[in-house]
C-alpha cells in the first residue's frame, strides 16, 4: 500500500476518533451543567451522507465505550446508537432529499425519541425510576448545537472526500 | 467464478443487513449481564478509567479555566451582596462559637465521667475533580488521588460545606466517588431534634429523598439531616442537609453541598472502611 493510500485510510478513521473525543468531552466536569449527547449529531450526519465513514461496528463500539466509562449499565448507549444509526441509514434516501430546516426538524424528532429511549432503558436496566427533567436541557442544547455540528461534519466530510 | 463472487457479495449484503439486529441483541444481552455485579467487569472498568482519566483531564483543562473564569466574574458581580451576607453570617457564627465552647467543655467533662472511648483520628487528602462520570444517569466523579496517595474504598468525600459522597472505586492514581445524589446511594441518617432514624436515598435529582421512616415519625421542613453512623460506612454526626419539603409522604432534602461541580474535594479516612473490606471478604471478593 502506498503512503497516500495509508494516509487516506487513516483519514477515514478520523470521524470515529472525533466521536471518541466527543464521548470523553461529555465526561469533563464542565459548566454546561449537563452532559449533552453530542454524538447524536455525527451519527445522524454520517448515517445519511456518508455511512461508509461510520459503520455499524464503529457505532456499536462507541456505544460500548460510552457505557463503560460512563458507569451506566453496559449496552444502553450501544443499543440507542445502533438503533439510531440503523433507522436513519434505512431512510437515508428520504433524509438526504430534505432541505436544511426539514432535516433539523427530523433531527429534533429523532433525538427526542433517542433521549427518551435511553431514559427508558436506564430505568429498566437499573430498576429505578429516574426523573427525566434534565432531558429537556440536554435536548435544547443538543438541538441548538445542531447547525454548528452539521457544519463541522460537512467540512470534515469534504476534507476526507477530496483525497478519495 | 462470477456466480461465486455474486453469492459472496449477496452474503455480505445479508450480513450487513442483519448486523444492526445482531448488535441490538448483543446490547440487550450486555444490559442483562451488567445488571449483575461482576468483579471482572469492574476491574476492566477501573483499568479503562485509569487509561482514560489523563486524557479527560487534558481535555477538560480549557473548560476548567472557562468554568473558573465564569465563577470569578459571577463572584465579582456579587461582591457587595456577598460582603453583606458574610457580615451577617460572621455575627451569627460568633454566637455559635460561644455556644460551641460551652458545649465543648461540657462534652469533655461528660466524656471523662463516662470513660468514653473516642473514635479514631481521621486523616485526609485533597484531590482535584477530573471527570464527571455518566452525566445525569450516574452521579459520580473521578478524582486525582488513588491508592498511591493513601485513598481507600469507603473514604468520605467532603467540601467545606458538608458531605459530598464516598469513594466506591480506587485505582493507583485515581478514585471514583459516588455522590449522595446517585441513584445507588443509600445513607443511614438521623433527622431533627427527635433523631428520627431513616435512610437518605439518592434518585439522581439534586434533592435526595428520605425513605424507610419508622411509623408515626414526624419530620418537618427545616429539620437538619445528619449521618447516623449505622452500618459503619459514614461516621455519625456529619452534616448532610436540611429537609426542604414534605409532600404526600415524599420528603426531600436540600444538601449543604449543593454545588455538584466542585474543583477540589477532601477525602477523609475515618478509619471505618474495614466494614466495606469485611463485606467484600464475605462476598468472596478480593479485599
Amino acid at each position: 500500500m502506498t503512503f497516500s493510500g495509508t494516509f487516506l485510510h487513516l483519514k477515514k478513521g478520523i470521524p470515529f476518533l472525533i466521536c471518541l473525543f466527543l464521548i470523553l468531552l461529555a465526561q469533563t466536569p464542565s459548566f454546561f451543567v449537563t452532559s449533552v449527547p453530542f454524538l447524536f449529531i455525527p451519527i445522524f450526519y454520517f448515517a445519511i451522507f456518508r455511512p461508509g465513514l461510520l459503520n455499524d461496528y464503529a457505532v456499536f463500539a462507541l456505544g460500548l465505550f460510552a457505557d463503560l466509562i460512563g458507569r451506566t449499565p453496559i449496552g444502553i448507549w450501544s443499543f440507542v446508537f445502533v438503533l439510531l444509526f440503523f433507522v436513519i441509514r434505512l431512510n437515508r434516501l428520504f433524509f438526504s432529499g430534505l432541505t436544511f430546516d426539514k432535516l433539523w426538524l427530523s433531527f429534533a424528532f429523532i433525538s427526542a425519541i433517542a433521549l427518551m429511549l435511553r431514559l427508558f432503558l436506564f430505568c429498566i436496566g437499573t430498576g429505578t425510576l429516574v426523573s427525566g427533567d434534565f432531558l429537556v436541557i440536554q435536548y435544547i442544547i443538543l438541538n441548538l448545537l445542531y447547525p454548528l455540528g452539521i457544519f463541522l461534519c460537512g467540512r470534515l466530510d469534504n476534507w476526507i472526500e477530496v483525497d478519495s | 467464478m462470477e456466480s461465486r463472487q455474486f453469492r459472496l457479495k449477496r452474503l455480505k449484503m445479508q450480513i450487513r443487513l442483519f448486523l444492526p439486529l445482531l448488535f441490538l441483541i448483543f446490547s440487550l444481552v450486555f444490559m442483562g449481564i451488567s445488571s449483575f455485579e461482576n468483579p471482572y467487569l469492574q476491574q476492566f472498568q477501573t483499568a479503562l478509567t485509569q487509561v482514560v482519566t489523563p486524557v479527560v483531564s487534558f481535555v477538560s483543562t480549557p473548560l476548567r479555566w472557562g468554568d473558573k473564569g465564569v465563577r470569578e466574574v459571577k463572584l465579582f458581580l456579587k461582591t457587595y451582596q456577598e460582603n453583606q451576607r458574610l457580615r451577617a453570617e460572621n455575627e451569627s457564627l460568633q454566637n455559635w462559637r460561644n455556644i460551641a465552647f460551652q458545649l465543648g467543655s461540657e462534652q469533655q467533662e461528660l466524656q471523662r465521667l463516662l470513660d468514653y472511648v473516642p473514635p479514631k483520628k481521621s486523616s485526609s487528602v485533597t484531590a482535584r475533580v477530573l471527570a464527571d462520570d455518566g452525566g445525569h444517569f450516574s452521579k459520580s466523579f473521578v478524582v486525582s488521588a488513588g491508592s498511591e496517595n493513601g485513598v481507600s474504598k469507603g473514604d468520605v468525600a467532603m467540601t467545606s460545606k458538608g458531605v459530598l459522597g464516598r469513594i466506591v472505586e480506587v485505582g493507583p492514581s485515581f478514585s471514583r466517588l459516588m455522590l449522595l445524589t446517585d441513584y445507588l446511594s443509600r445513607v443511614p441518617v438521623v433527622v431533627g431534634n427527635s433523631r428520627v432514624l431513616c435512610m437518605l436515598s439518592g434518585d439522581n435529582s439534586s434533592s435526595p429523598k428520605l425513605v424507610s421512616l419508622p411509623e408515626g415519625a414526624v419530620v418537618q421542613k427545616g429539620d437538619v439531616v445528619l449521618t447516623s453512623g449505622h452500618v459503619g460506612v459514614y461516621p455519625s454526626g456529619l452534616g448532610i442537609g436540611v429537609v426542604s419539603s414534605v409532600n404526600n409522604g415524599e420528603i426531600s432534602v436540600s444538601l449543604f453541598e449543593s454545588d455538584f461541580t466542585p474543583e477540589f474535594v477532601r477525602l477523609v479516612d475515618f478509619g471505618l472502611n474495614q466494614v466495606l473490606l469485611q463485606e467484600e471478604c464475605v462476598e468472596g471478593k478480593n479485599p
